[in-house]
């Protein structure tokens, strides 16, 4: 890949291709290869982290530092290298409040109550009452757990409990 | 603000780099192997790694219990369909163990959000044993009778606990829709065909 195709290349772009090269090297029979290149790329992420460990700690100190920290995780490439580095200025719970709460009014003219029960540092819970609303729950699971995972992308899962009561009570039946 | 369509990316490219790692016993940091023992925190139910050590110090006490891999199936169980039925568990898999928290059976079975828990009657679970004797052997809350009746199978095994919580995280995962749909139940039928590999190639081996 040319230095040109690299630098127009999307986030989103990158990402999948990151993808894909995980998935390349986790698929190499040599372990000695796969290991090197797999210490490598630990390597290099931990030497930014700790820079931009150390870069953070500077801004926030600074004056304005708050308002120009806002400023930084509004650049999407800024934010999402500091969400991979656990270095964004918001807890996982602040953020999935955040988007819950702008995503609300869309969800609620359609019935739909989406709340977070929990977030821990991998691992966050949303309930979902759909108010005897009639949607496919697998496009509403997808759509709901898109916007959280955008928020969230450093969790492992987040988990969508949803109004099961009816469907329980007809298998007992 | 703008969508980034890659899922939980942060988080699966830091398991990537992390998978070399040494593992740490989390009772003393001691280094550990990567194969070595787990205690199970009996009033949390969690998961601890151990040292040996750390493992034969505290496992079978009052708060741990240590894990020991086990996949028996009961070939002669005794279970009638109207005794079953009168579980009243809604779908046929749930795994039943003894909680010492709990003082008693407890009964957890997959369902869209993660496990579901209830109370094991106290009176079927005696029924239980006096037709299964072998089922008076489990060892409280690392232990477990793992029931699969589903699509008209009757397969019943001893498991440790581990294994119960995978089936549990596995239908999580793959479960889709009211009714998990065909690729959750294709796993579960995965799981019970390698849980049956491994019965029988220790039974090869020790018997």
């Amino acid at each position: 890949m040319s230095a040109e195709t690299r630098e127009t290349e999307t986030l989103e772009q990158s990402l999948a291709r990151l993808e894909k090269l995980m998935a390349t090297l986790e698929s190499i029979a040599d372990a000695t290869g796969r290991e090197t290149a797999r210490e490598l790329l630990a390597l290099v992420l931990d030497l930014h982290a700790r820079s931009l460990a150390r870069l953070s700690a500077i801004i926030a100190a600074s004056d304005d530092g708050a308002a120009l920290l806002e400023k930084i995780v509004d650049d999407r490439d800024l934010r999402a290298i500091l969400l991979l580095h656990g270095l964004h200025p918001q807890s996982v719970e602040d953020r999935l409040q955040e988007i819950i709460a702008r995503m609300q009014p869309q969800w609620s003219a359609r019935g739909l109550h989406v709340s977070l029960m929990s977030a821990s540092k991998a691992f966050a819970m949303v309930q979902l009452q759909r108010n005897g609303v009639a949607e496919p729950t697998d496009q509403l699971r997808l759509e709901i757990e898109s916007a959280l995972t955008d928020a969230a992308p450093d969790l492992d899962d987040i988990l969508i409990e949803m109004d099961m009561t009816a469907f329980y009570a007809e298998t007992a039946a | 603000m703008e969508r980034i369509e890659s899922g939980n990316w942060a988080s699966r490219l830091r398991r990537f780099v992390r998978t070399t790692e040494e593992e740490h016993c989390e009772f003393c940091s001691k280094a550990i192997a990567s194969r070595h023992a787990h205690l199970v925190e009996r009033a949390t139910r969690k998961f601890f790694c151990a040292c040996p050590q750390c493992a034969f110090l505290l496992g079978g006490g009052e708060r741990f219990a240590a894990l020991r891999a086990r996949a028996d199936a009961l070939h002669d169980f005794d279970l009638s369909d109207d005794d079953w039925q009168g579980f009243r568990i809604p779908i046929d898999l749930a795994f039943v163990f003894r909680s010492t928290p709990a003082q008693g059976p407890v009964a957890i079975y997959p369902g869209p959000a993660g496990a579901i828990e209830s109370p094991f009657a106290a009176d079927g679970w005696s029924r239980l044993i006096s037709a299964n004797p072998t089922l008076a052997n489990l060892d409280p809350d690392v232990e477990a009778l793992l029931v699969n009746r589903m699509n008209g199978a009757r397969e019943y095994y001893l498991v440790s606990i581990d294994r119960c919580y995978a089936l549990i995280g596995l239908i999580r995962r793959h479960w889709r829709g009211l009714s998990g749909g065909a690729e959750v139940w294709e796993a579960v039928r995965d799981y019970f065909t390698n849980l049956r590999d491994d019965v029988e190639t220790k039974d090869r081996v020790h018997g």
